[in-house]
C-alpha cells in the first residue's frame, strides 16, 4: 500500500526513467500519461462512413510509423493514477479509432492492446469484463480521477496481490516505491500490452 | 475470524440490542432516503421525431435523491411514447443513444445519484450567477433529453440498468473496502441479498433496501469518550445506551469514511477520512475540510491565552468562505465524519460532500 505522496514522487522519478511516460501535475491529483498505438487483430478495414472521413485525414505525427488510413490502427491514451480507495496505482486508458470514435469493449479486446487470455466463465457485456468469482470486474468504465473523462480501467484490487507476491522475490534493499510501481507495471503488462 | 457477531442474524431475525438502530439514526436515514428533487425534462426540440405533439414535450418528475437517471428512463419513455411521439416516427429511437444535459451544457452522468447531480448543479448555478444563494423554493433541475449521438468523449457508460447496477455495486464494495480493508461484508451477502439492495433502490423501498444494507453499514454507535470532556457532546445524537463495549462494527471503528468532496464545476477530491483524529477526538467536517481545502476552510487558530481583562478568550473567528451541502442540507462544521458516514451517506455507501461558495 502506498501513500499518495509516495506514489507522486515515485512516478515523477519513473517519468525521468521511462521515456514515453510523462508526469502531469494537475490539480488536485497528478498522474502519469502517455499515448501508444496498437493494431486490431482482425486487421479489417473500417467500414461505412469512417472510410470517407479517413481518406481526408491528414497523417498524424503520433502515428509516425506511416500506416495507411483504415489499416486497423487504434490509438490509446494511457494513465497511471493513484487509487485513494485501494491505496495503490491504477491503470486507466481510452482507445480510439484514427477518426476519433472510441472502441467498444469487444473491439478493444480484439486489438494488440489486450493480451489477457480470458478464462472460461468470464463475461464481457459491453461495459465490463468480469472474471468468474471475482468481486470486481477486471476491466470496466470509470471517470478519470483528475480529468473526470470516461475511461476504461483495470480494477486496482485485482493487481495488488500479484504485486505483493512479486515483491517478496525482490531484495529488501531494492524494495523502494519506484520498484513497487515497476513491478506493478509488470502485472498490468500481463493484461495489457505495455 | 468473524466480525459478524450479533449484528448479523441469518434470515433477518429479531434485532440484537445494538442492532436496534437508535431513533436519530433511523430518522436521518429515512430523511435521506425519502428526499426527492424536482426535475424537468425537455426533449431537445430539434430532435423531436416528425409529427410529435409539440408543446407537451416537457416531463416533470419528483425523483428520489438515492435513485439514478437510468432508472427513470422507462417512465420518461412511456410518457413520451404515449403523449408526445408519433408511434411510427418514434419506432426507430434507440434508448441506448439517449442522454441528458443541463441547460448550461453539462452532460449528466448516469452513475451519479440524482441527489448528487441536483446539489452539484444547484451549487454550480449559484457560483456562476450573481443571484442570491438557494432560495427557499427549490428550483427544478432542468434537463434536456437528447435522443441520439451521445457524446462518447464525456459519457461512456450506456444508460442500461444493468450497467448502472454494476457501477452501484462497485461503489458499495469500494465503500466496504475503505471502511474495513476488505469487501467481505458485501461479497459475503448471498446473491439474492445483493440483488435485493439494488431492487430496494429500483422500487424505492426503504425497508427492502435497509434490510440488507444494515448488514454492511456500520452501526451508529457513540465514539469512545473524548479526552477533552464535553468537547463534542453537543454534536452527538442522544442515546440511552452508554458505550460499555468496543463496537467492532461501529461507525468509529472504521479505518476511513468513504467520502468524496465535489467542488463547484470542478474536481472531485477523495481523501482518507478517519473517524477519530490522532488525539482521539472525533474527526469533524471542519477538521477534515480544513486539512484538505485549507484555503476555502481555513483552520481556526487557537484562542489566545487568558489575560486579566479577558479571562475566557474565544479563538478568533475565521471568514466563512464556503459551505457544505450533504443530501441537500447545509451541514454544520462540527458534524462528525463518523456519524455522517452512517446517517447521511448515499445508498451506495458514499458520503458526498458538495462545497458551495458563500457570497
Amino acid at each position: 500500500m502506498l501513500s499518495r505522496s509516495d506514489f507522486d514522487s515515485a512516478c515523477q522519478a519513473l517519468a525521468c526513467k521511462l521515456e514515453d511516460w510523462e508526469w502531469e501535475d494537475k490539480y488536485p491529483y497528478g498522474y502519469l500519461t502517455r499515448c501508444k498505438n496498437y493494431r486490431r487483430n482482425s486487421a479489417s478495414i473500417a467500414e461505412g462512413p469512417e472510410l470517407g472521413e479517413e481518406a481526408e485525414l491528414e497523417e498524424d505525427e503520433a502515428t509516425a510509423h506511416a500506416t495507411s488510413p483504415g489499416s486497423g490502427d487504434v490509438i490509446s491514451q494511457q494513465y497511471v493514477v493513484y487509487s485513494p480507495g485501494f491505496q495503490v496505482p491504477a491503470f486507466y486508458f481510452t482507445v480510439h479509432n484514427t477518426n476519433g470514435t472510441p472502441l467498444t469493449l469487444d473491439e478493444l479486446m480484439d486489438t494488440t492492446l489486450f493480451k489477457f487470455e480470458v478464462p472460461a466463465g468470464s463475461s464481457a457485456n459491453g461495459y465490463a469484463l468480469s472474471l468468474p468469482d471475482a468481486p470486481f470486474p477486471l476491466l470496466s468504465q470509470g471517470d478519470h480521477p483528475t480529468l473526470g473523462t470516461p475511461c476504461w480501467y483495470l480494477h486496482p484490487c485485482e493487481t495488488k496481490n500479484a504485486v505483493d507476491e512479486l515483491c517478496r522475490e525482490v531484495e529488501e534493499s531494492d524494495r523502494t516505491t519506484v520498484r513497487w510501481i515497476e513491478l506493478w507495471m509488470m502485472t498490468v503488462g500481463s493484461v495489457v500490452d505495455l | 475470524m468473524s466480525n459478524y457477531g450479533t449484528t448479523r442474524q441469518p434470515g433477518g431475525g429479531a434485532p440484537a440490542k445494538d442492532k436496534t438502530t437508535d431513533y436519530h439514526t433511523a430518522l436521518f436515514r429515512r430523511l435521506s432516503w425519502e428526499g426527492t428533487v424536482p426535475i424537468e425534462i425537455r426533449v431537445d426540440p430539434k430532435e423531436l421525431p416528425a409529427n410529435s405533439d409539440r408543446g407537451l414535450e416537457c416531463y416533470y418528475i419528483q425523483a428520489p435523491r438515492v435513485s439514478y437517471l437510468p432508472l427513470l428512463l422507462p417512465e420518461i419513455r412511456r410518457f413520451l411514447m404515449d403523449v408526445v411521439f408519433d408511434e411510427a416516427a418514434a419506432s426507430g429511437l434507440k434508448e441506448e443513444d439517449w442522454w441528458f444535459e443541463t441547460e448550461e451544457g453539462t452532460i449528466t452522468k448516469w452513475h451519479w445519484p440524482i441527489g448528487l447531480i441536483f446539489d452539484n448543479h444547484t451549487i454550480s448555478l449559484s457560483v456562476r450567477s450573481s443571484a442570491p444563494v438557494a432560495s427557499s423554493q427549490a428550483q427544478p433541475l432542468r434537463l434536456i433529453l437528447h435522443l441520439a449521438s451521445p457524446p462518447t468523449e464525456k459519457l461512456m457508460l450506456q444508460p442500461s440498468q444493468e450497467a448502472c447496477k454494476q457501477a452501484f455495486m462497485g461503489q458499495l464494495k469500494e465503500a466496504d473496502f475503505i471502511r474495513w480493508g476488505s469487501t467481505k461484508r458485501v461479497t459475503g451477502l448471498r446473491k439474492l441479498e445483493q440483488d435485493g439492495i439494488w431492487e430496494g433502490i429500483r422500487e424505492h423501498n426503504f425497508d427492502d433496501y435497509w434490510r440488507v444494507a444494515s448488514k454492511v453499514t456500520p452501526s451508529a454507535t457513540l465514539p469512545p469518550p473524548a479526552p477533552a470532556p464535553g468537547a463534542s457532546a453537543h454534536a452527538r445524537p442522544p442515546s440511552t445506551d452508554a458505550p460499555s463495549t468496543f463496537d467492532r462494527d461501529g461507525a468509529y471503528s472504521v479505518r476511513s469514511i468513504p467520502v468524496r468532496v465535489y467542488l463547484p464545476d470542478g474536481p472531485i477530491l477523495q481523501e482518507f477520512a478517519p473517524p477519530l483524529l490522532e488525539d482521539g477526538s472525533p474527526n469533524t467536517l471542519n477538521s477534515f475540510l480544513s486539512t484538505h481545502l485549507p484555503l476555502l476552510f481555513p483552520p481556526r487558530p487557537p484562542a489566545p491565552p487568558p489575560s486579566r481583562s479577558k479571562p475566557n478568550p474565544q479563538p478568533p473567528s475565521v471568514p466563512q468562505l464556503a459551505y457544505v451541502m450533504i443530501q441537500g442540507v447545509v451541514s454544520p462544521s462540527e458534524a462528525e465524519m463518523g456519524w455522517l458516514g452512517v446517517c447521511m451517506a448515499g445508498a451506495d455507501g458514499w458520503l458526498s460532500i458538495c462545497v458551495g461558495i458563500n457570497r
